[in-house]
């Protein structure tokens, strides 16, 4: 019997170092356990709506050096996708230049507006002011410029990122207690630079709050000094601070006080070409005449709500409507300017707000 | 027996072989000597335009564009360097080039160098050629990341041009509105390259109504007052800032010497009245419409100069 006993061992000894060797494979600098997600280290169930958080990723990757604690934050900008609104303000500085994002969103009627603040390459002041709502775009590129809205569909632009995109991950971070960040309970975590896989080798420490419920994160701040990684040249202080605001509050986006509301609904006949769609002005062209264009109007508006006032023709060869439209402390005019040729009729129209006259 | 040998063999050659292989599999990984460009086959940059007016350029014009890059941070790292003491470091953000280039005209600069895990960079791009234009933004040097935008280019632009003032006040007894409405067009006289000279004009009109009710007494309204003339259009499209600044200069048209007024009074019928005024002028340069400015795609300039409402708008042709 012993000397059917001995392969058997040996096969069973080879096959657990088998698995052994397997389960090894990829070496570790120290016993990591599974990586928690960061809804998972914060202990926090997933809001109605929130994606499953996903499993870890296997084993086949080198885990870095964390930190001692268990919590990650591998990614930052989870658990803000259910929240019906949200403003997120962010700002990082370094040797002397800093970028600062100011970002709101609202799930509907959905709408994102955006501020950069930053320099680009040569040290030159970049600002950009831009927003996304009610079917059109507005744009402020330059303060030396009006902002301008558009809701013409070739009106192609960019977007200011997500800043959560731009917070370093954290891996190993201590839990600290609780919180209330602006109203919301959160839990907080300590790291340093450990937990900081860009910045391993600088030396810095920083907190990172996850809101009890739905997981995301309400503040966030790091500072790292000395690093050499991930480049040159930025040695000395690197500071991040990123706060999560307006949860679920906001009504609206508000607009820069220069931007006037494009008029993206405003009614125009079915035949009219080359619209657009501009902050507080239609024109288009049309190939039906003036008293067509006038009839359209009077019918449209009326129907609306908006009164036509006594006015006067302008100028020979044009044909000019006047409408009101009464609020609480202002009214809304209208102003269709009708220019009529041999080949098409063009026309504008304007609308503004004036104050109301006095009360007789 | 000889079966059981030959088991024994493979089983022990077996064990043999696990060993080796676990010996192998023990041993610290080699340290690589440097980055492994092949490592950052897939994007792990990430390169946003940011917002600009797209607009349709014309050859010549000058339009500047900026966009941030920025380093996506996997979730879990797969290092390509180790420290000296074995241990592995996430691959270093540094040695990479964004590039951009274009196909209808220059860019500059085109190459810009990055060290750390995000950057704004900006580029002025010049039209050189009509036609579709793509503007392609690629990470280079072992990391990857890209991004396009494509524009229209037109062999020349010219811009539309049409203001409209207005200013009405009205109380219990009456009330005016006067009304300030002008059209022209304007085209680019490119003096030095990225900059231009805007040449224009015009023609405006000028309207003023007045009115008066006293209810069961009488009720006058005035014949509009009309007049018009002509204006010049200048002003300077500024490359560097990508927009244009636009003057109207207006030169002052006399007004009519009389103001009429049909009144209707109680008992009276329709009565007419002539009221010499004198010679009068208006002068649109007193709304000061200089220093508008738009995108050089167009677009409106609005603005309330005291009670005066005043909205411009520029279209490019």
């Amino acid at each position: 019997m012993k000397s059917k006993q001995h392969p058997v061992l040996l096969l069973l000894l080879a096959f657990a170092l088998l698995l052994s060797a397997c389960s090894r494979s990829t070496p570790a600098p120290e016993a990591a356990p599974a990586m928690p997600t960061q809804t998972q280290a914060a202990a926090v169930p997933p809001a109605p709506g929130d994606p499953s958080p996903e499993a870890p990723t296997g084993s086949t990757n080198f885990r870095l050096p964390r930190g001692p604690g268990d919590f990650d934050l591998a990614r930052p900008g989870q658990g803000l996708e259910v929240l019906s609104s949200y403003t997120q303000r962010f700002e990082s500085t370094s040797t002397g230049s800093s970028t600062r994002i100011t970002r709101s969103v609202i799930a509907s009627p959905q709408g994102v507006s955006a501020s950069l603040s930053t320099t680009d390459q040569d040290g030159e002041p970049l600002e950009i002011w831009a927003a996304w709502t009610g079917g059109a775009y507005y744009l402020k590129s330059d303060p030396q410029i009006a902002c301008q809205g558009r809701a013409s569909s070739d009106f192609e632009t960019g977007e200011i990122p997500d800043p959560a995109g731009l917070l370093p991950h954290v891996y190993g971070a201590v839990p600290a207690g609780e919180e209330t960040i602006s109203g919301i309970p959160a839990l907080r975590y300590d790291f340093d630079q450990r937990s900081v896989p860009l910045y391993l080798d600088g030396q810095g420490s920083g907190s990172v709050w996850v809101a009890r419920e739905g997981g995301f994160v309400v503040r966030y701040i790091l500072e790292i000094s000395g690093s050499s990684a991930p480049g040159a040249g930025l040695e000395g202080v690197q500071t991040w601070v990123y706060e999560v605001q307006d949860v679920n509050s906001l009504a609206s986006l508000v607009l820069l006080q220069d931007c006037l509301p494009v008029l993206a609904d405003f009614p125009v006949p079915a035949d009219a070409v080359q619209v657009e769609r501009l902050s507080g002005a239609v024109t288009y062209e049309t190939p039906a005449g003036a008293d067509q264009v006038s009839a359209f109007y009077r019918e449209q508006l009326a129907a609306a709500g908006w009164s036509e006032v006594d006015y006067f023709e302008p100028s020979a060869g044009e044909v000019s409507l006047s409408f009101v439209r009464h609020s609480e402390n202002t009214q809304t005019v209208a102003l269709i300017l009708i220019e009529p040729s041999a080949e098409k009729t063009e026309v504008y129209v304007l609308v503004f707000e004036e104050d109301l006259p006095p009360a007789p | 027996m000889q079966r059981y040998l030959s088991w024994l063999v493979r089983v022990c050659l077996g064990a043999v072989l696990v060993v080796l292989f676990l010996s192998l599999a023990s041993l610290k990984p080699v340290p690589a000597v440097s980055a492994a460009p092949e490592a950052l086959a897939e994007s792990n940059y990430a390169v946003h335009f940011l917002p600009s007016n797209f607009p349709r350029l014309c050859v010549g014009d000058s339009h500047s564009y900026a966009f941030m890059v920025k380093f996506i941070e996997p979730e879990e790292y797969e290092p390509v360097e180790y420290d000296e003491n074995g241990l592995p470091l996430p691959v270093p953000l540094i040695g990479y080039t964004a590039r951009v280039s274009a196909t209808n005209g220059t860019v500059s600069p085109s190459e810009f160098y990055m060290g750390s895990p995000y950057h704004v960079f900006r580029f002025t791009y010049t039209a050189q050629s009509e036609g579709t234009e793509v503007l392609q933004v690629t990470i280079e040097g072992g990391a990857a990341g890209s991004a396009a935008k494509t524009l229209q280019i037109a062999g020349s632009c010219s811009y539309n041009l049409r203001f409209f003032a207005r200013e009405r006040y009205t109380e219990e007894v009456g009330g005016y509105e006067a009304v300030f409405n002008g059209r022209g067009s304007f085209g680019l006289n490119r003096t030095i390259a990225r900059a231009a000279t805007l040449v224009g004009d015009g023609s405006h009109t000028v309207s003023l109504g007045m009115w008066a009710d006293a209810p069961g007494a009488f009720s006058c309204n005035m014949v509009p007052l009309r007049t018009g003339g002509s204006f010049n259009i200048d002003g300077t499209l500024h490359s560097a800032y990508d927009f244009m600044s636009v003057n109207l200069d207006f030169a002052s048209v006399p007004l009519p010497d009389s103001m009429r007024f049909d009144c209707q009074a109680l008992g009276m019928g329709t009565v007419t009245f002539n009221f010499p005024i004198g010679q009068q002028t208006a002068d649109g340069n007193s709304l000061n419409m200089t220093g508008l400015t738009f995108p050089i795609s167009g677009g409106v300039d609005a603005a309330t100069l005291g009670s005066v409402r005043v909205t411009v708008v520029v279209k490019q042709k």
